[in-house]
């Protein structure tokens, strides 16, 4: 899985930090942003095979941003796991599986484990 | 030996080696009070890395509760959480004559200026790392200081 590549959208840098951490030594490259632009930005030059998105952020939030990626043609298809704070039955979640076809994982209940693995399972059923 | 002399003798060694090695080398207890559970899991990974113990609670009712248990040696917590939230924990915690002084290392949002402010003018609070500032090796380095600080 070495030429994998990820990336992290996350404000908050000890989660980012340690998500990169973490997947680095399950042999994925990774790249890093600390807001939504930031992330738009990055997704579209590097192609990443999968992007982690935290939904709420400065600057651009995890939402505004997944929209945006999906007008794209590159964009459409990337898979993206959004890290959210909310819970399994709030509006923005449902508007996630709905209208922007995503994974997400919610931060009370998910651990760091939980998210690398998701990421695993993700890219080995792409391939 | 006389008392005194016995007490002189005692002034006169100098400390054991092994004793104050010992001392500083004692795992100090750190619990984590955040209701995102990678985050608490990566504050944890890297405490644990760096030779500290660490206890975890998912909200304030559940850290108070801890505290009073197993009394750690500090404390890092989220403001923003359910069921109790930092501040309220906090305010409860200072209630206690026993930890009074218990340092707490706060973690919160960008944006969250005036509730820093009155958490850290009435509460005690020891210091504020705002999260999207702030990464873990700097969290690490904020808390060797501060015990280096307390047990010198």
């Amino acid at each position: 899985m070495a030429s994998h590549k990820i990336l992290i959208i996350e404000d908050e840098l000890s989660l980012q930090q340690a998500l990169k951490e973490k997947l680095n030594m399950s042999g994925f490259a990774v790249i890093t942003a600390t807001n939504g632009k930031e992330g738009l930005k990055k997704a579209l030059e590097e192609h990443p095979q999968l992007i982690i998105l935290d939904v709420l952020m400065p600057k651009m939030d995890g939402m505004t941003m997944l929209r945006e990626l999906r007008n794209d043609v590159w964009g459409a298809e990337v898979p993206v796991i959004v890290l959210t704070n909310k819970n399994a039955d709030d509006e923005i979640v449902t508007q996630i599986v709905d209208d922007q076809p995503a994974y997400y994982l919610i931060k009370s209940d998910t651990s760091l484990h939980d998210i690398i693995e998701k990421v695993k399972s993700i890219i080995l059923a792409q391939n | 030996m006389s008392i005194l002399s016995n007490i002189k003798s005692i002034l006169s060694k100098p400390p054991l080696p092994s004793e104050s090695t010992k001392q500083m080398q004692s795992k100090k207890t750190i619990l984590i009070v955040e209701d995102e559970k990678p985050l608490a899991d990566a504050l944890e990974l890297k405490l644990q890395e760096n030779g500290f113990n660490t206890l975890k609670a998912e909200n304030g009712q559940v850290g108070l509760d801890t505290i009073l248990q197993k009394k750690p040696d500090a404390v890092i917590l989220d403001l923003m959480m359910p069921i109790m939230n930092g501040k309220s924990m906090l305010a409860k915690l200072r209630e206690y004559p026993e930890f009074k002084k218990l340092p707490v290392l706060i973690l919160t949002n960008a944006g969250d200026e005036e509730n820093i402010k009155e958490t850290k003018l009435y509460l005690d609070a020891l210091d504020f790392i705002i999260k999207s500032n702030v990464n873990l090796d700097e969290i690490i380095f904020k808390l060797k200081s501060l015990f280096n600080t307390l047990y010198q």
